[in-house]
């Protein structure tokens, strides 16, 4: 289990919890990250800029605090 | 309105990116207008259904929604008129707009929508390659499960919008409320949702997805080295296209004033009422229409980038510099605004979420180089480099706005230092599919945007135009005197000379101060008040009044018998109109947004006197260095 921001680009994660203050968590749920949700890293915006995720048909960008937010771990074998 | 026929009303609610204006501008065909909601100064769009559509129905476009967490003064409103807020007005249906392709969370989002005791429609969009692949949509299964209806409409086509508009006059009349579902059953639908998972079954229909496509575009877009490359050629792109493309027109339209101003010399002869409708009247008008094809071609050209899913990847890889200062990617719309025209640009400011963040861009917008300051720098370039090669010129136009790019950056950074950091600051962005622009959208958005501008600055630059007309031309000098004679002692002449003093340090004289007074009305109205304190009203057969303007220049001199307009005191005047506040439309547009008259007059202060400052220490250096 890491931050989003550890995980390497390409490999599937599970988003295990999200942590943060209650309208940051509902905001991401608004936009369809929460637990259980199977996500991506494709990569990083210039200058280190913020993450860009990928779920479900919507691609999402986020700073990197916001990505350590959203706790991960490897997707279960079946999925 | 009153009769007993009343509209219908409908109110138009989605996520951003759900198709919502695209369906918007179908079912108006493009006919709307911005309207101001009550205790705040967002904006909806309002339009009546067109007549193909059968008996008209008033639609209103709100500001995209994710959840009910509101994240911006913008979609508080469309929370506000949810949640059925009596100051808002009444509404008999709600049309959700759903995209097929992010089905589980925008249908969440109707769902959470289905539980506010609307009586509703979902209206079912889809991407545009979604639909020329021929995908099979489980309509009738979307609705059995939501148990409201549902309409399916293409974006490209306008297929299904009638059939929308005559489900909304229905359910208007039967007002039928979905009965509000319990916990468990909300629970057990998004189960059942997520194991129909169509999202999935979407991306592996075809081999080039919309998704897909985007996947691989943002691979070079968005690439550390080289997206970088390409949103700066883009943005040089962006600025060039609005210069080279408004100039012509910015022409035209100050030419016909002009040509309407002489018409009316030629029709009503000297006298001073003649005077009053084409100097006064007419000019002012033109003042204020003269920055509108360059506005519109910026909002266009945003409208391309944003309705092709460009613009959120821009704000996406300028957040890492903006949040050095204390900004987000967020507040890049904001400030691209700026270069056209503060007013805008504030008010487009509501969409930034944290206060702070929102302060802070507030506060520095009045310092990026607007269109406004154009004309005063061709003017005072045109004297720096007198017959000198024309790239000399532009190269110091465009060292003159980087420097104003560097200043705002700085007095950004120098905010961040002193406010107090409020929370967390975040920057979470939905990257929408890339697609080809709906022209009609992006055409009639700009149009509307422009015609925003007009509307808010208009009126304030068209009265200070009317006052410093007067203030110029009363009291009136008897018997024929020259327009110079007539400027000296007029109530502007008499105010310049009092406060001569204050201007010296400029190097400069009272004349020239009339000119920055008058550049209070808008900064371009300096060059034509310079060219009346300078007695120049007509140029040459072929020279424009700028011209014979410039030739003017060289030789004034001050009261000392010095020359007036040196290195040194041009320098300070850039300087100066670089950081000045001079804008009371910019102002009043502050007030306004802020709420608080409080920061728009000290930011009025504060930028005016820390201009005079920089102008003075500028022109009193190189004064000592000897130019």
């Amino acid at each position: 289990m890491m931050g989003l921001h550890q995980w390497p680009k390409g490999k599937p994660a599970q988003v295990i919890k999200v942590t943060g203050d209650e309208s940051f968590i509902r905001r991401l749920g608004d936009l369809g990250v929460y637990e259980g949700v199977i996500l991506e890293v494709i990569g990083r915006a210039p200058l280190r800029g913020p993450l860009i995720i990928r779920y479900s048909g919507t691609t999402l960008a986020l700073r990197e605090g916001d990505a350590a937010c959203i706790q991960v771990q490897n997707c279960p074998p079946h999925s | 309105m009153h009769s007993g026929a009343k509209l219908s009303s409908a109110l138009l609610v989605g996520p951003p990116n759900s198709g919502k204006t695209t369906l918007f501008n179908w079912m108006t065909n493009s006919r709307y207008r911005a309207v101001n909601y009550p205790g705040s100064s967002v904006d909806c769009l309002k339009g009546v259904s067109h007549a193909r559509y059968g008996a008209p129905v008033l639609v209103v476009d709100t500001p995209g929604v994710y959840g009910f967490e509101a994240d911006s003064p913008e979609e508080e409103i469309t929370l506000k008129l949810l949640r059925h807020d009596e100051q808002m007005g009444h509404f008999d249906v709600v049309v959700v707009c759903v995209d097929y392709t992010q089905l589980e969370r925008h249908l969440s989002l109707a769902l959470k929508i289905r539980q506010l005791n609307w009586p509703m429609v979902i209206a079912l969009t889809m991407p545009d390659l979604a639909s020329a692949a021929g995908v099979n949509v489980p309509l009738k299964k979307i609705e059995e499960l939501v148990q409201v209806p549902v309409v399916l409409v293409n974006g490209r086509t306008g297929a299904g919008v009638a059939e929308l508009v005559t489900t909304l006059r229905s359910l208007q009349r039967s007002k039928d409320i979905p009965v509000p579902l319990t916990q468990q059953q909300m629970a057990s639908l998004v189960k059942s949702w997520s194991a129909a998972e169509p999202a999935s079954r979407l991306r592996k229909d075809k081999a080039t997805t919309p998704q897909e496509r985007t996947l691989r575009l943002d691979q070079w877009l968005l690439h550390p080295l080289l997206g970088g490359v390409f949103f700066i050629f883009l943005m040089v792109g962006v600025f060039t296209a609005v210069f080279w493309l408004a100039d012509p027109l910015m022409g035209v339209v100050d030419d016909s004033f002009s040509a309407l101003g002489g018409w009316i010399h030629t029709l009503f002869g000297a006298g001073l009422f003649a005077d009053f409708l084409a100097d006064g009247m007419v000019a002012s008008f033109g003042s204020v229409l003269v920055f509108v094809p360059q506005i519109y071609i910026l909002f266009f050209l945003m409208g391309v980038l944003e309705d092709s899913g460009y613009l959120a990847r821009a704000a996406a890889i300028v957040d890492r510099p903006l949040d050095w200062l204390g900004l987000s990617g967020r507040s890049f719309v904001p400030l691209l605004s700026g270069y056209a025209c503060a007013v805008p640009a504030v008010m487009a400011a509501r969409t930034i979420r944290s206060s702070r963040e929102r302060w802070i861009a507030t506060a520095i917008i009045p310092l990026l180089s607007c269109s406004a300051r154009l004309p005063v720098y061709a003017l005072l370039l045109g004297f720096v480099f007198f017959e000198r090669p024309a790239w000399m010129a532009g190269l110091a136009l465009a060292v003159i706005y980087l420097g104003s790019f560097v200043v705002s950056a700085v007095a950004a950074g120098v905010l961040n230092r002193l406010v107090a950091k409020s929370g967390s600051s975040r920057f979470i962005l939905e990257l929408p599919l890339y697609r080809k622009p709906h022209w009609s959208v992006v055409i009639h958005g700009a149009f509307n945007r422009t015609l925003s501008y007009v509307r808010r600055a208009g009126p304030v630059i068209f009265t200070l135009a009317l006052i410093l007309w007067f203030a110029t031309n009363f009291p009136r000098v008897e018997g024929e005197v020259s327009t110079f004679e007539q400027v000296k002692q007029s109530y502007a002449g008499q105010v310049g000379q009092i406060i001569e003093p204050i201007f010296q340090p400029m190097g400069l004289d009272w004349r020239v101060g009339v000119g920055l007074i008058s550049a209070f009305a808008a900064r371009e109205v300096f060059v034509s008040a310079l060219a009346l304190v300078f007695d120049v009203t007509t140029g040459g057969p072929d020279a424009s009044i700028e011209g014979a303007l410039l030739e003017k220049m060289q030789t004034a001199t001050l009261s000392s018998g010095e020359p007036l307009f040196t290195l040194a005191s041009v320098a300070g005047l850039v300087v100066f109109f670089m950081i000045a506040l001079q804008c009371t439309s910019t102002t009043a547009i502050v007030g306004k947004e802020t709420g608080s008259w409080k920061f728009a007059l000290m930011q009025l202060v504060a930028l005016n006197a820390f201009a005079y400052m920089l102008s003075v220490s500028v022109v009193q250096g190189l004064s000592l260095l000897g130019i």
